[in-house]
């Protein structure tokens, strides 16, 4: 980690390609049922950053608004999920498999709706649960 | 983690809507909501089976739980590795 660490990422068929810019915030992991359809994932993983550390440097992708807090945002072309962007706040939520060096990115260090965690799926001893979002429980 | 269900094409029918697809490998197939991104089903080519990504289905929680793991090799490190979950040989 530093000052001048960078990350970059895109969907599977190249047609977005973006830039994070500095230390990622947290990472963390969501067992709801919008991430999972969306991902198709039983486990989805994300990766926030500070909104401004963005930067898309090729293509533009699509938005698709499933919460009226949210909007998700995804390549067009190969369906690739790649950021959570919520209407408040000034973080960007990166979705952790569409980073070029996902393997090198921190533990996660909570999860979220583990009420809805499948049975099969490992438990993470240690990170902070919440059984819906913070706030909520 | 992502996941997928395989079941025989025969018992399989889309009930609304069409799909896109996208071949990231000469051999498969992948489909995908042209309106929301969702990942759907990844097809082989001349397969009578489909795979279905797991978080697509409305109740994924009453899936059996996987029988195999593929590309472990590449699991990410703070994934746990799930002894109880064989592995197939690297890249079959």
């Amino acid at each position: 980690m530093t000052a001048n660490e960078q990350h970059t990422g895109g969907c599977l068929c190249g047609a977005i390609r973006y830039r994070v810019a500095g230390p990622p915030l947290r990472v963390g992991l969501c067992h709801c049922g919008q991430c999972r359809r969306e991902t198709g994932s039983a486990l989805p993983s994300f990766v926030t950053w500070p909104r401004n550390a963005l930067e898309i440097t090729k293509g533009q992708p699509a938005g698709f608004r499933v919460s009226d807090v949210a909007t998700r945002q995804f390549c067009r072309d190969c369906g690739s999920p790649l950021f959570w962007r919520a209407d408040k706040g000034e973080d960007i939520t990166v979705f952790l498999g569409s980073l070029d060096d996902a393997e090198a990115m921190p533990k996660p260090s909570y999860e979220l709706w583990t009420d809805r965690r499948m049975h099969w799926v490992p438990k993470f001893p240690g990170i902070k649960s919440y059984r819906q979002e913070p706030g909520r429980g | 983690m992502v996941s997928f269900v395989t079941f025989a094409t025969t018992g399989f029918e889309l009930l609304s809507g069409s799909v896109l697809s996208y071949r990231a490998s000469d051999f498969a197939t992948r489909q995908f909501c042209g309106r929301c991104g969702s990942a759907l089903f990844w097809r082989r080519d001349g397969s009578e089976e489909l795979d279905i990504f797991l978080g697509s289905l409305d109740r994924p929680e009453e899936m059996p739980m996987p029988q195999k793991q593929i590309w472990t090799r590449h699991r990410i490190a703070w994934v746990p590795a799930q002894p109880e979950i064989p592995p197939f040989k690297e890249g079959s």
